[in-house]
């Protein structure tokens, strides 16, 4: 298959952390949080991922630990081929060219005491370019984004959060990466500058042949720029798919009650009720079988709660991670008939 | 419908080591018995400040109000005394504060924080105030209350602590409730119980809201009426539906089309250049101007007044969008 080419393939990848240890039941236990735990999934050459979920459900972390800047504690990540799971941070050095991130808080993304000149070309020089090339190469981006020379003698405090996003994507494209991940890039900006950063995102994948993986809690967003969506609920994937499929073929019922929870679009829209009671169960104590049946209103007793769903293919690239899915994918054939 | 708020040309002005801040800049708002009202804009375009003067709540040492907030008809909250505040905040009027986690005390149970609310202003005995923080918290949703009454506010999730401070906010049944961003630290999921909440509330006791946010899809969502602002001046005010479809000023235009809606896919949202200017600066003309892309040199020159366009509609640009 030519057309879906695998930049990165993630196997079981797990992040736990341990947080001491406590008394339950009577005997003292290891208590565990987990941030991350068994996801499988691959991101192809060229495609837009989208990843969203609950604050908690251990996106950014998933994101972190792809580009390895903390450790997985199990699982492989094998990026264009090769295993990076085991790399230390000098065997990293090589792949860092190729793997970038946008972070949140464009303010904290930036040494304050230095200029943003400096703060880029530190970055340029890193990549081994020399100060003459590092130069055009950071003006050559500038004008990508759109910006003048002249905030490079600027330091961070004196420029707005959208200016500073841009900047921070222009040091993420310095070594020409092919893979990028950004972490809710415009959560923290205003609505008529989130546009501006999306129109870019956009834009830049183009024309810089990028891969991407976009981290977001916001669903519209999400289907916006995104070519597929992987939703994750308290560590755990749930269902992953196309963009069309997600949102026009829900499967998983707690994909639906994200969908359905998410604020209307304009006031007279009719919606469905399906409002989630109750909130996100603590990762420390996650419950057995399917993760989200404390939640789940569909919930089979007896099975949901004992057994682990599988892994059950809905249609072509949409997979769902449900005990109901295959009696669901059935009646949604039905009805299309 | 009589108003129960009217606020009337309020400025406010911040004195700051870098020179007056003018927060609020001249506005006219107000807000209907039974109604939920939304004030929606971008950061720091004086939405919160505007809450904030109704309650008062600003340092007042570093700031000077001017015009007038009349409340109920008759009397003026600006030029009230402190003593004759302390009888409306948190009983007539109360608000719901973006971050619940440092809206209550953390080192006082929340049945004692909800009890001290009750007990301040109305003549109840401990245990009456305890019977009707229990009934509160069972309203607002929380489960098993006579247990979470006992429970420091580091033991309950963001989405239970907002719960807790909506049931503090109600507790003497206000006639207006101010909502700053309520919803904005929460996920999509318990936003949506929360808005629920809110507005089952208001039908119940019929009190009027003031809903203070920048998501549009909160707006949305609950809201009767909308004032939009920006740079600390309302430029568009008007029912909800007329401000969704048919927008007369430049700004709601253009800031209703740049957010991305449910079932678009690719394709360029609406940007608008530019960022919002500096507070410091005095403003002539439309505050918009610079960033418009009707803007002529008439926009430059003088501010627009608000002007009406239909019913209850109104914006303030000297372009007439048909």
């Amino acid at each position: 298959m030519e057309k879906f080419e695998k930049l990165l393939t993630i196997q079981d990848l797990c992040k736990y952390y341990p947080m001491g240890k406590a008394k339950k039941d009577g005997d003292k236990k290891e208590i565990i949080l987990k941030a991350v735990d068994g996801v499988t999934f691959n991101i192809f050459k060229g495609e837009n991922l989208g990843v969203v979920g609950e604050s908690g459900c251990g996106k950014s972390t998933l994101g972190r630990c792809l580009l390895k800047l903390i450790d997985a504690t199990d699982g492989k990540i094998i990026f264009n081929g090769e295993d990076i799971t085991d790399l230390n941070s000098k065997g990293m050095i090589q792949y860092r060219k190729d793997m970038q991130m946008v972070f949140q808080n464009p303010y904290s993304s930036f040494n304050p005491k230095k200029t943003i000149g400096k703060n880029l070309s530190e970055v340029a020089e890193f990549y081994g370019l020399k100060s003459k090339e590092a130069k055009e190469r950071i003006q050559e981006l500038l004008q990508y984004v759109n910006m003048d020379t002249q905030v490079l003698g600027r330091r961070c405090d004196e420029l707005s959060g959208g200016q500073l996003q841009r900047l921070a994507v222009v040091r993420a494209l310095i070594p020409n990466p092919k893979f990028i991940v950004a972490d809710e890039p415009v959560s923290a900006l205003d609505v008529s500058v989130q546009a501006q950063i999306l129109n870019l995102l956009y834009d830049l994948k183009d024309q810089f042949h990028l891969t991407m993986m976009f981290i977001s809690h916001e669903l519209t967003v999400v289907e916006h720029i995104c070519d597929r969506v992987m939703v994750m609920y308290l560590g755990g994937m749930v269902e992953i798919g196309v963009t069309e499929e997600i949102f026009g073929n829900t499967m998983h019922p707690y994909t639906k009650a994200l969908i359905a929870s998410k604020p209307k679009d304009f006031p007279e829209e009719e919606k469905e009720q399906v409002i989630l009671e109750g909130e996100v169960p603590s990762p420390t104590n996650v419950p057995t079988g399917c993760r989200f049946h404390t939640r789940c209103a569909e919930c089979i007793k007896g099975k949901c709660d004992v057994e682990i769903p599988p892994l059950y293919k809905v249609a072509d690239r949409h997979w769902v991670v449900c005990h109901k899915a295959k009696e669901a994918a059935k009646a949604y054939e039905e009805a299309r008939k | 419908m009589s108003e129960l708020i009217n606020i009337k040309n309020l400025k406010v002005n911040l004195m700051s080591p870098r020179g007056i801040v003018h927060a609020v800049r001249d506005i006219n708002l107000e807000i209907a018995q039974g109604q939920i009202h939304g004030l929606v804009g971008e950061s720091g375009c004086g939405k919160s400040m505007t809450a904030k003067s109704i309650m008062r709540l600003h340092d007042e040492k570093k700031m000077l109000y001017g015009g007038e907030i009349i409340y109920e008809g008759n009397t003026d909250i600006l030029t009230m005394k402190e003593k004759e505040l302390e009888q409306i905040r948190g009983k007539d009027i109360s608000m719901i504060f973006q971050d619940p986690m440092t809206t209550l005390n953390p080192l006082l149970r929340i049945g004692k924080q909800l009890d001290e609310m009750i007990l301040q202003h109305e003549k109840v005995s401990k245990a009456e105030a305890k019977e009707r923080s229990l009934k509160l918290l069972e309203k607002v949703g929380i489960f098993p209350a006579e247990q979470r009454y006992k429970q420091y506010p580091f033991e309950l999730s963001g989405g239970m602590l907002q719960r807790v401070s909506i049931a503090m906010a109600i507790a003497c049944n206000p006639k207006l409730l101010i909502a700053d961003e309520s919803t904005t630290a929460l996920d999509v999921t318990v936003q949506a119980q929360i808005l629920r909440l809110i507005k089952e509330l208001q039908e119940q006791n019929g009190m009027s809201v003031l809903v203070i946010t920048h998501n549009f899809g909160v707006i949305a969502e609950i809201c009767d009426v909308v004032s939009v602002m920006y740079a600390e001046v309302i430029v568009e005010h008007g029912p909800v539906g007329e401000i969704f479809h048919n927008p007369k000023h430049p700004y709601t235009m253009d800031l209703i089309q740049s957010i991305p809606k449910s079932g678009e896919r690719g394709g360029k949202l609406v940007t608008i250049p530019g960022t919002p200017p500096d507070l410091r600066r005095k403003i002539v003309g439309c505050a918009y101007a610079e960033r418009c892309k009707y803007a002529t040199d008439a926009c430059r020159e003088s501010a627009p007044q608000l002007e009406s366009c239909g019913e209850n509609h109104e914006f303030a640009c000297k372009h007439k969008f048909a």
